[in-house]
């Protein structure tokens, strides 16, 4: 059980307003400095890593509404090339409400955003293009979600088996 | 076929046309659809429209078991399938902060780069067929061959395997295997001389890949991008080197970059010359294996990573490959995200595409080596 | 010299075993050339193409025909009947009356046309109307695409196929492909015109849409081209064109360059052949060794480095010829 050394940038981030928590690195956790904040701080965070070299690792999306205190939680990694010092970003979202895009500070989170919405339907604010990624775009439902069931008005004509020779008519 | 049909081009300016690269296409490696608004033969805007290939294995994770994934994750990267399997039982060995005998850490890194030589060899295959060369496709699905021979041997599998368990391998390897291996090395060691002939050498090749689709430093920070198009573009990265899992810290091998600013062609030259540093880390493994078991002894029955988020990654075929999982101290991930390299390598088309030829595309597809799986999982 | 009409008792019985001739051989010489191709392409790439069918896979050609005949011509809805319906046939009849210029041996051709060389090149431009009906007229942005880029290639590539053979035609001051053929009874041309040799080879092969020029057809980019929408036999009646035109080419070059059939010991026409399949079998190496050429690569080769190495060549034999 490894701790890694709090870096310059954590000890930043930490002292940003609207950080709740923040909590040393882990090694067997993947080296991740936690920090938990407000929706309002994300992107003053996302600035500060950015200007710090730091890259965007992945953004994901957990469906937290059946704990106490239930909400969408969004998960922000940072990192930088060369010796990883990650940065986990909470930001818990009551569920219902939009997240702030930061796809103008780092271009690739465009897409994890959109994926974020299409498999959790959280809503990003601000966002150029916020289409279904991997859903077709006219799919309903949102997959990811703990209470999802396929909705989908066809599934059970693709699902029924093929009818019987004699049933099907010419033509 | 709508838009096949419509040669009505797009009503704001009459000299522009939509085309539509895919679904099924022959050099789309996979499902990728990529919409182009083109003029003449030059890419105005590209659209990457993934999903065809959606098999929901985030989702499957959080219904399964931990030990129950463990089949599904060497699917997502089918090429590959062992870094992935390997990858995977890593991460949650990490998270059980379990120690792994030293017999079986070697073996797996005799396995993965195995499955990475013959990932980039189906790469190359593919590659020079759709810039029209059919010969060296053959060559190298040949020489794979030999490669999935001797992991067939152990694993029981060709392209996806499920050799890794947590703690250590199912199977041990025996002296033919490890000769086999041996013999594989000082076989490709001459063939690659023969693909730089047929390939690199190539006065065509060389003009179709040379200063088309560079994908420079600029982009690296904004996409996090990695892999083979990272070090092509001049930045030594590897996830190996930079935190060593494994047992890849005791082995020598260096990490190419390319020199021309990341084109299609120093993406091939990083690939040609990764296969060469493979071989030199599976020779020293090969030298250095010791004998002894290759499972932890005390491994839990019920896998229960304490509350929390972990966060694993590893080098695959086409770069960095993160596992994310969040637990809740319970038998089933409450989460488990998989960052996978190529999803953030095709997140870059709308910004490489623009401005290259048709003929381009194809080539610029091909270099970034994508596996639609991937992307979709 | 074959006196055809004569042989036959009339004019219009002469045509018409001409036809016959000349369809037979189309069909077999498609037969044997597709035959050659699998096999040698097969052992380029380590592997040993047809072995099934016939001995050494001789009859898998007749028995892909014969499957190819029988399936169903289906004609896409969005087509324009009649450019898609007419487009395999103007490809394919110019080539057809083409291969009547072509004299095998001393003596043997249909007749000795004094202006052969000037009527093969017209033809030889008729059926990239036909590849352009077939891309227009299947309504499809690939075939369309296929067919613009198969059109000015085309086009590019006669220039230098033209400059090339100029020089020859200066030497021997004939248009006549049997009188050129008949004056290199003690040397070949190639001998004296290796630049000129050279040049019309790799424009012939741009002019087939063979590999590497074969971008119009390009497979992994455009699905199938310009003959995307076209299948069953008039899809082989394409394939059928291609390799006509392959033999045309080849046989022009011979003519042109190789000293047609003139050889020691062999009979002519079986020189001829030799020299024909010979420069056929480069073709297909060619296509099994070279990616694909990029397209502005192709037409940037045609127009600066092909032409004006033409150019001078045609300026320095004229120079030569003034000369000497």
């Amino acid at each position: 059980m490894g701790k890694v050394s709090v870096s310059e940038l954590a000890q930043n981030i930490a002292s940003m307003e609207g950080i709740a928590m923040a909590d040393e690195g882990d090694i067997a956790k993947g080296c991740q400095h936690l920090y938990r904040s407000a929706l309002a701080t994300l992107r003053p965070v996302a600035t500060l890593c950015k200007q710090s070299g730091y890259h965007l690792e992945h953004i994901t999306c957990l469906d937290l509404r059946s704990d106490e205190g239930g909400c969408m939680r969004l998960a922000y990694q940072f990192n930088r090339q060369g010796a990883p010092d990650r940065h986990l970003l909470h930001v818990d979202l009551d569920p219902g409400s939009n997240g702030v895009t930061i796809s103008d500070l780092f271009r690739g989170a465009d897409w994890y955003e959109r994926e974020v919405f299409d498999m959790h339907g959280v809503v990003i604010d601000d966002h150029a293009d916020l289409r279904r990624l991997l859903m077709p775009e006219d799919y309903v439902g949102h997959p990811l979600l703990k209470d999802f069931t396929d909705e989908d008005p066809e599934r059970h004509i693709l699902a029924a088996p093929m009818p019987a020779p004699e049933a099907k008519d010419e033509g | 076929m709508a838009d096949t049909i419509e040669l009505v081009p797009d009503a704001s300016d009459p000299e522009t046309y939509f085309l539509n690269m895919g679904p099924q296409h022959p050099s789309t490696h996979g499902v990728l659809r990529i919409r182009l608004h083109l003029e003449g033969e030059r890419i105005l805007s590209a659209d990457p429209i993934i999903g065809y290939g959606h098999r929901a294995h985030e989702k499957m994770a959080e219904n399964r078991d931990y030990l129950q994934f463990l089949p599904n994750s060497s699917r997502i990267d089918y090429l590959s399938g062992m870094i992935y399997n390997l990858a995977y039982c890593q991460a949650i060995e990490h998270a059980l902060e379990l120690e792994v005998p030293e017999r079986a850490q070697i073996i797996r890194i005799i396995c993965g780069e195995l499955n990475r030589i013959s990932s980039h060899l189906l790469w190359l295959g593919t590659f020079v067929l759709d810039l029209g060369g059919f010969t060296p496709f053959l060559y190298a699905f040949d020489d794979r061959e030999k490669i999935l021979d001797i992991l067939d041997s152990i694993t029981g599998s060709r392209l996806t395997y499920c050799y890794g368990r947590f703690g250590g391998v199912t199977m041990d390897v025996d002296d033919v295997f490890l000769r086999r291996t041996a013999d594989f090395c000082d076989y490709f060691k001459t063939r690659l001389n023969e693909y730089h002939e047929l390939v690199t050498d190539n006065v065509i090749y060389q003009h179709r890949t040379r200063n088309v689709g560079v994908i420079s430093t600029e982009l690296i920070q904004d996409y996090a991008l990695s892999g083979p198009v990272l070090r092509a573009a001049g930045v030594a990265q590897d996830v190996r080197k930079d935190e060593p899992y494994g047992g890849y810290e005791r082995f020598d091998f260096d990490v190419p970059v390319g020199d021309r600013g990341g084109d299609c062609f120093d993406r091939h030259t990083v690939r040609m010359e990764e296969m060469v540093q493979s071989m030199r880390i599976i020779e020293q493994a090969l030298a250095c294996i010791p004998d002894g078991p290759i499972m932890a002894p005390k491994v839990p029955k019920r896998i229960r990573p304490r509350a929390g988020d972990y966060y694993f990654a590893v080098e695959s075929a086409r770069g960095h490959f993160g596992i994310f999982i969040t637990s809740d101290g319970s038998d089933v991930p409450v989460r488990n995200k998989l960052r996978t390299p190529s999803f953030v390598n095709v997140s870059t088309m709308p910004v490489v595409l623009p401005g290259t030829m048709l003929a381009d595309t194809v080539a610029v597809l091909g270099s970034i080596d994508i596996v639609v799986p991937e992307i979709d999982r | 010299m074959m006196d055809f009409p004569q042989i036959f008792g009339g004019h219009w019985p002469a045509v018409l075993a001409a036809t016959v001739a000349i369809m037979g051989f189309i069909t077999v010489n498609a037969l044997a050339l597709i035959w050659l191709e699998r096999k040698v392409s097969a052992r380029i790439q380590r592997r040993y193409g047809p072995t099934e069918v016939g001995p050494f896979g001789l009859l898998q050609t007749l028995m892909d025909v014969v499957k190819l005949v029988g399936k169903e011509l289906i004609t896409p809805d969005h087509v324009h009947k009649t450019l898609y319906l007419i487009a395999p046939v103007l490809v394919f009849a110019p080539l057809m009356a083409l291969l009547s210029l072509i004299p095998i041996d001393e003596g043997w051709l249909f007749h000795d046309y004094d202006i052969a060389l000037v009527l093969l090149l017209a033809f030889s431009s008729l059926n990239i109307i036909g590849i352009f009906a077939a891309g227009w007229g299947s309504n499809n942005k690939y075939a369309l695409l296929g067919a613009v880029r198969a059109v000015a290639q085309n086009i590019s590539y006669e220039i230098p196929l033209l400059l090339a053979v100029i020089p020859i035609v200066i030497m021997t001051r004939s248009l006549s492909l049997y009188e050129i053929a008949s004056a290199q009874a003690s040397y070949p041309f190639i001998l004296v015109q290796p630049l000129a040799a050279i040049i019309y080879f790799i424009a012939g092969t741009a002019e087939t849409n063979r590999a590497p020029f074969d971008i119009p057809e390009a497979e992994s980019e455009l699905v199938a081209g310009f003959h995307t929408e076209y299948s069953g036999m008039r899809f082989g009646v394409f394939f059928l064109a291609e390799f006509t035109h392959m033999v045309i080419i080849c046989s022009v070059a011979t003519i042109l360059f190789l000293g047609g059939w003139n050889g020691p010991v062999l009979p002519g026409w079986l020189w001829f052949f030799l020299k024909v399949y010979s420069l056929i079998l480069v073709m297909m190496w060619f296509r099994w060794t070279f990616p694909r050429l990029r397209f502005d690569q192709l037409m940037s080769l045609a127009w600066m480095i092909l032409v004006p190495l033409a150019l001078v060549n045609l300026l320095a034999t004229t120079v030569l010829i003034k000369l000497l």
